[in-house]
């Protein structure tokens, strides 16, 4: 069967609708009789609530209801997460949807206001008083982890909610054998996506019929389903989750405990209520994202081969992540991946998750997963540096070869195929470095600006399944051939703008030799399709395809079957094309999808139609079908494994410093990306460049900032700088490579998280390049790149030699 | 309405009486059956809310005795006091007081509920500050009442509205172009307060053959005929006719039954008696 | 956040908007064009005006004309990209064009109006530093009628103006620009349409290679935009070199005492002041040239 739309760049189904206004979001949803919530946050990062009056809020004219910490002790939150094979620590009293008798961050959820409109629901907070006695606030990773600080779980004993120690090979001996031994310490600051809509969220609840049915924003729609039963106690046959449009969520939007509350109102008041944030709750209640430290240290040879690393990294959960944000889970993600792409036998890790009273972390394109990337590949870089070889030479020296596929790495990955060497030899190639270093050198003769050249590569873990929690992995999808027309698909998967309406019909349409035009995708209802663990981790390519190939087949071996019949042939003989059941021998015998479809429902009908063996036990026209990744964990005692596919790139950075301001400019950009078999070129390209503007705005501009007492002073959009359509970097020249992946259908690998993975890390190095001592202050304003400059020029390391 | 949804308690107070002729209120029907006509408000109360619904009359609309029409007024501040202490409450412990129209014999003593809230249609603040001049001469509303409730906290609502779980406020215009009734939910359903829609509630229920008295008497009155009356029977002080019978249907619409016990009538003469509270 | 409670009125004539602000002026009362700025604060609740007086729909606020003596007349309501767009703008005084051109993005400049920006006085204003260095006068309209203050007086102190509470910013009048001068802003930002962390506007007139006048502006760094007068000094009537222009610009640090914000530090913006006028002077010298 000759491939025709896998592998196409066609336009996008969905960018019509959404680009004029037709797509339907939830806050353009007005359901009759609906109520507004508005929330009331904590004031103080750390505080004993003594009371909360809300009798002057509820006789405002036009509120409803109005719930504090009381009324939701009778709804604990679900857990999210719950590695119990780690050392994990959970609080002792259940997490809820809002603060009970402790405030844990600025920001936290106080109370809510049911209310006629949003006007009202807004003024009628202004009227509650709650009665704070303020507590000391951790505001740092150091003072959480101090002698006398104050524990913000006071049953845990310290402010760590969980660590991994892990250990492999011999390091010690890797240490003593080594030529030199390089420290490193690097890490990031605390930042997050603020995709254009916020949460919004609309809860129906029927007292009458004792149903809920909801409409948000979110990556995924069966797991909050469940997420909404358990906490609100309602059988979950009696709830239902539907994801209109999403205006982006790049993983902050798989965390539903603040959704839970316009829940809870409409259960109580039997009428609709919608909430739908404001962006100073975006920023204050979060998710949040980054905020860590990795100390390493790297043994090496002087030829630059690494002989063992030794690491801890910690980050900054803000408050406890099992309830709401999942975060701890990078914990174990971080060991996973902090490898990257070389051929590291020895190693010991420890990865700690500290509370302290901040918002709480959730994923931001990605998981973990490219922290353990910019770590691993900075430290090439500064490892280079030292030894004074290349950045190219000692990533050749380490990777793992081509024939060395699937790979399985010392810290229990299972790494699908990929050409390492061969990407970064491309990307270097069209990147011409030669005439790049005659560029830089120039300029710095010219003395204005300073240039560097950042190369940086990547290995892409993707397509999640995470025991102990709803990061599983479960992929459905069902799949109906319509007799007056062409295919629905339904998957519980959610569309954040990623394209996947297109991506899903080009591969139907190419197992049944029809168009994308005649297979409709009707995606984000928990309703109508079966479980789908949801839009995170990548795994649009690698599992939701998987599935969708999956249901394909099956459907596609009932339609030939029923084809041949037909044409009264045997079912081996038939082949379809062009949309229609051929016989291989005689094409002119066939009969089309659509004349096959009309005659098993109507003309005349499945009886007079089908052979017996289907006619009594599956005469539809329609399959459900599941596809596993066939390497998925199956318990935490195996060497574990949590993604099924893994893309790799690399990239060439070039930057301009402005030497009197520190100004970064990013001019251009090269790019070699492999995600396996490609279905719309396009889409991953674009994808790939979005990602890369917010990974680079992020570590340039982008800062959430708590000042001493837990306050958090970036709360809008004047302070924290997002990327806007002019922040689109200079040029970028980008390249598609493929190598399949043998683990999935197709050989494709999920690939929407990779634009945050290398061109953060080639950013990064190529500031290195310039000023030639290691950066650990981020964000790079400006101001902060000016004293590296000045760093630089007192330390001598600005215009040398850059041979090797 | 919603099912458990907040109940109610609602207490009828009386904020005094006229002495008069029926047939003034529904013309040509028993035009010389003299009955007592008080004026009738309602406190809700719930959850430590309480809400009082229209607050009587001033004592300076009352001349030699003699008030609207002609008839002779008992109104005054000392039967509001009288009204509340029976209740159990003092003007600052009303927390919202909601006017169904600005008519001189509703909306008196605004000032006293110095911590409530004061809530009136905006269609009715406009008719107060520029009446009629028919009403201005029969003084239908009280213009000095302007600054009285300009001291207030006051909101003017545009129309129907929530004012809080189990009281609706629903706009019915027709005697006023800014009338509202009170829907509430209470232990027995959904009542509602018309206040002068419907006066009595023969309005509602035309062929109605008989009526309780102020003093508990039953007393016979005349149905309307068919050919006069036959869904609702209008009063004599109706602003706009259109929109008193579209008013009509959508009280009628919004109560738990379509009787008597869950119209609370304005004036009507015995409501005492046939609605105890709920 | 949602604005507080307000009330929304329409004029259609400068007298009406007037005598509204005249009548109601004591509840609280806020003039309402292109809302970039207004709008922000209502909805953080920083401003709750209770009554909004919207003046877009007055026709006669938005025009740019030729003012006889060869400079320009434009309207409090021309938007910025009006004025960027505008031939004769461009021929009689083209670093207005650039400026209006650049600032924000395309939405911004088609909304926001430059009678706006200056009214609302934001020290990062990028239209300050041009209109104090340019001596552009302000058309003020009010109750006992028409006055001209010029931006020098007019700019009072943060977000504040001359503007009495009853009176409407009108026009904007730019004099004749002397000929043999260049003219230079730029501002330093981090995204290309923010606010800037600093901004920096010269003016140099040369005669040969001396310098006739010159006029150098900074804002960002201070309540108002303020002038570099100790860098003018040091220019003023001297050989220009390249050493004085970096003698000149230093100077231009001194005295101000910039804020410290989540962008910038203080030390940071007086640094910057002097890297930003040294390059709005070589600039402005090379086009004068």
């Amino acid at each position: 069967m000759a491939k025709k739309w896998v592998g196409t760049s066609i336009k996008r189904k969905e960018d019509a609708s959404m680009l004029t206004g037709e797509a339907t979001y939830v806050d353009d949803m007005q359901l009759p009789g609906m109520l507004h919530c508005a929330i009331l946050r904590s004031d103080y990062a750390h505080a004993n609530i003594k009371s909360i009056d809300v009798s002057e809020a509820r006789k405002l004219p036009g509120v409803i209801d109005i719930i504090t910490g009381e009324d939701v002790k009778e709804y604990p939150l679900a857990a999210a997460v719950e590695f119990a094979h780690f050392d994990l620590k959970s609080p002792v009293k259940q997490a809820y949807l809002l603060a009970v008798d402790r405030a844990l961050y600025a920001g936290q959820p106080i109370a809510a206001v049911a209310a006629v409109d949003k006007y009202i629901a807004e003024d009628a907070l202004d009227l509650i008083q709650v009665h704070y006695e303020p507590l000391t606030p951790v505001v740092s990773m150091e003072q959480a982890l101090s002698e006398d600080a104050p524990l913000i779980y006071e049953e845990w004993g310290d402010n760590v909610q969980m660590q991994v120690p892990s250990k492999a090979g011999d390091v010690d001996a890797a240490f003593a054998e080594a030529d030199r031994v390089i420290k490193v310490k690097i890490g990031e600051h605390r930042y997050c996506a603020f995709p254009l809509e916020g949460r919004a969220a609309i809860a129906d609840y029927k007292p009458r019929t004792g149903k809920l049915h909801t409409w948000i924003s979110s990556q995924a729609s069966s797991a909050p389903r469940a997420n909404f039963a358990k906490t609100l106690k309602i059988p979950e046959q009696n709830v239902s989750v539907t994801v209109p449009h999403v205006g982006g969520a790049f993983g902050t939007k798989l965390n539903w405990s603040v959704e839970t509350i316009p829940c809870l109102l409409s259960k109580r008041t039997g009428r609709p209520v919608k909430y739908v944030e404001n962006k100073i709750e975006t920023f204050t209640i979060g998710p949040h994202a980054r905020d860590y430290v990795f100390n390493g240290e790297v043994a090496c040879k002087n030829d630059g081969t690494i002989l063992g690393v030794k690491a801890d990294v910690m980050f900054d959960l803000g408050i406890e992540s099992s309830y709401r944000g999942t975060a701890i889970a990078k914990c174990v993600i971080l060991l996973k991946t902090f490898l990257g792409q070389y051929k590291i036998k020895n190693y010991s890790f420890l990865s700690r998750a500290i509370v302290t009273n901040k918002a709480f972390q959730c994923s931001y394109r990605a998981f973990g997963k490219e922290q353990g990337s910019r770590f691993i590949e900075r430290i090439m870089n500064i490892v280079a540096r030292e030894l004074g070889i290349s950045p190219e030479e000692i990533r050749l020296k380490n990777y793992i070869q081509p024939e060395e596929f699937p790979y399985r790495t010392t810290s229990g990955a299972l790494y699908d195929s990929g050409d390492y060497p061969g990407t970064l030899k491309r990307v270097l190639e069209m990147a011409d470095i030669p005439s790049l270093r005659k560029e830089q050198a120039r300029l710095e003769e010219e003395g204005r600006y300073l240039m560097g050249i950042g190369i940086a590569s990547f290995v892409q873990p993707s397509g999640s399944a995470v025991p102990d929690g709803y990061l599983n992995g479960m992929e459905g999808a069902t799949l109906k051939l319509l007799p007056e027309g062409g295919f629905i698909l339904s998957t519980a998967h959610c569309t954040l703008g990623q394209g996947i309406e297109t991506t899903l019909s080009q591969v139907v349409a190419d197992e049944f030799t029809v168009t994308p035009e005649d297979v409709r995708v009707i995606i984000g209802d928990s309703d109508k399709a079966p479980y789908s663990s949801g839009g995170f981790a990548s795994r649009g390519a690698a599992w939701v395809v998987g599935a969708a190939v999956t249901v394909s087949r099956k459907l596609k071996e009932k339609v030939l079957r029923f084809g041949a019949h037909v044409l009264k042939v045997e079912a081996d003989e038939v082949e379809l094309k062009d949309g229609k059941i051929q016989v291989k021998r005689d094409p002119a015998k066939s009969v089309s999808l659509h004349e096959l479809a009309t005659s098993v429902h109507f003309w005349p009908g499945a009886i007079g139609v089908l052979p017996d063996e289907f006619l009594y036990t599956d005469p539809s026209l329609d399959a459900t079908a599941y596809w596993t990744a066939p390497n998925p964990p199956v318990s935490w005692a195996a060497p574990i494994n949590l993604y099924c596919t893994h893309p790799n790139g690399a990239e060439v950075s070039t930057i301009l410093i402005d030497k009197e301001t520190g100004k970064i400019t990013v001019p251009k950009r090269f790019v070699v990306y492999d995600c396996g078999t490609l279905i719309n070129p396009d889409i991953v390209k674009h994808q790939y460049i979005g990602g890369a503007l917010q990974g680079i705005n992020g570590i340039l501009n982008e800062e959430l900032c708590y000042d001493e007492n837990g306050q958090l002073t970036t709360t809008t959009y004047m302070d924290y700088l997002i990327p806007g359509s002019h922040e689109m970097l200079g040029e970028t020249v980008f390249e598609h490579q493929e190598t399949p992946s043998p683990f999935t259908p197709l050989g494709c690998k999920g690939m929407g998280e990779a634009g945050t993975f290398c061109s953060v890390s080639s950013v990064m190095n190529a500031v290195e390049d310039a000023l030639g001592i290691t950066i650990t202050k981020t964000p790079l304003k400006p101001q902060t790149v000016l004293d590296y400059v000045k760093e630089a020029m007192e330390k001598g390391t600005l215009n040398r030699r850059r041979e090797w | 309405m919603v099912k458990n949804m907040k109940k109610w308690k609602v207490k009828l107070l009386y904020m005094g009486h006229s002495y008069g002729r029926k047939g003034q209120i529904t013309p040509n029907l028993d035009p010389d059956l003299w009955i007592e006509i008080p004026f009738w408000s309602v406190l809700l109360q719930a959850d430590g809310r309480n809400i009082l619904v229209d607050s009587g009359c001033n004592e300076r609309f009352v001349k030699g005795g003699k008030g609207f029409a002609g008839m002779d007024f008992y109104v005054g501040r000392k039967y509001l006091d009288a009204a509340l202490k029976d209740a159990n409450i003092t003007p600052e412990e009303i927390d919202t007081v909601v006017y169904t129209h600005l008519h001189n014999d509703h909306a008196a003593f605004s000032y006293l509920f110095k911590n409530a809230r004061i809530i009136a249609q905006k269609k009715e603040w406009a008719t107060l500050l520029n009446p009629l001049p028919s009403m201005l001469e029969r003084r239908d509303y009280d213009l000095e009442a302007i600054p009285e409730l300009k001291t207030t906290n006051m909101i003017l609502i545009d129309g129907d509205m929530d004012l809080t779980e189990g009281v609706r406020l629903i706009a019915t215009p027709g005697h006023t172009a800014g009338s509202m009734s009170v829907a509430v939910n209470t232990s027995k359903g959904v009542v509602a307060f018309v206040a002068d829609h419907f006066h009595f509630h023969c309005m509602a229920f035309p062929r109605m053959t008989e009526i309780i008295d102020f003093h508990g008497k039953v007393q016979k009155i005349t149905p309307a005929p068919e050919v006069y009356a036959d869904t609702f029977l209008p009063s004599s002080i109706i602003y706009n006719h259109y929109d008193w019978y579209d008013s009509s249907y959508k009280i009628k619409a919004i109560v738990e039954k379509y009787e008597p016990g869950y119209i609370l009538a304005g004036h009507e003469p015995g409501l005492m008696y046939t609605f105890k509270g709920a | 956040m949602r604005p507080a409670e307000f009330e929304y009125h329409e004029s259609r004539t400068v007298e009406e908007a007037l005598s509204f602000l005249q009548l109601r002026g004591d509840e609280g009362v806020k003039v309402l064009a292109g809302g970039l700025s207004l709008v922000p604060m209502m909805k953080l609740r920083l401003a709750q005006p209770a009554h909004l007086v919207d003046i877009t729909k007055i026709p006669t606020l938005s025009y740019i004309e030729e003012s006889g003596n060869g400079g320009l007349r434009i309207g409090a309501l021309t938007t910025y990209a009006a004025v960027s767009g505008s031939e004769l703008v461009q021929k009689r005084c083209p670093i207005l064009a650039e400026v209006t051109g650049i600032l924000g993005d395309p939405q911004i400049r088609n909304v926001g109006t430059i009678g706006g920006n200056i009214s609302n006085a934001d020290p990062a204003s990028d239209i300050g530093p041009m209109a104090l260095a340019l001596d552009v006068e302000m058309g003020i309209a009010g109750p006992q009628g028409r006055r001209t203050v010029k931006a020098a007086d007019f700019y009072v102190d943060l977000f504040t103006t001359a503007l009495d509470a009853g009176e409407l910013l009108v026009e904007i009048v730019i004099p004749p620009l002397p000929s043999q001068t260049g003219f230079s802003y730029t501002k330093l930002n981090q995204r290309r349409a923010d606010m800037g962390i600093v901004n920096a506007f010269s003016s140099v007139t040369l005669d040969g290679d001396i310098v006739k006048d010159v006029k150098v502006t900074v804002g960002a760094v201070a309540a108002t935009p303020v002038r570099a007068l100790q860098t003018e000094k040091i220019l003023k009537g001297n050989v220009l070199t390249d050493e004085l222009i970096v003698e000149a610009a230093n100077a231009a640090a001194d005295g101000i005492k910039p804020e410290t914000d989540v962008h910038a530090t203080a030390e940071y913006r007086t640094e910057m002041v002097k890297v930003l006028v040294k390059r709005t002077l070589t600039q402005a010298v090379k086009r004068a040239r």
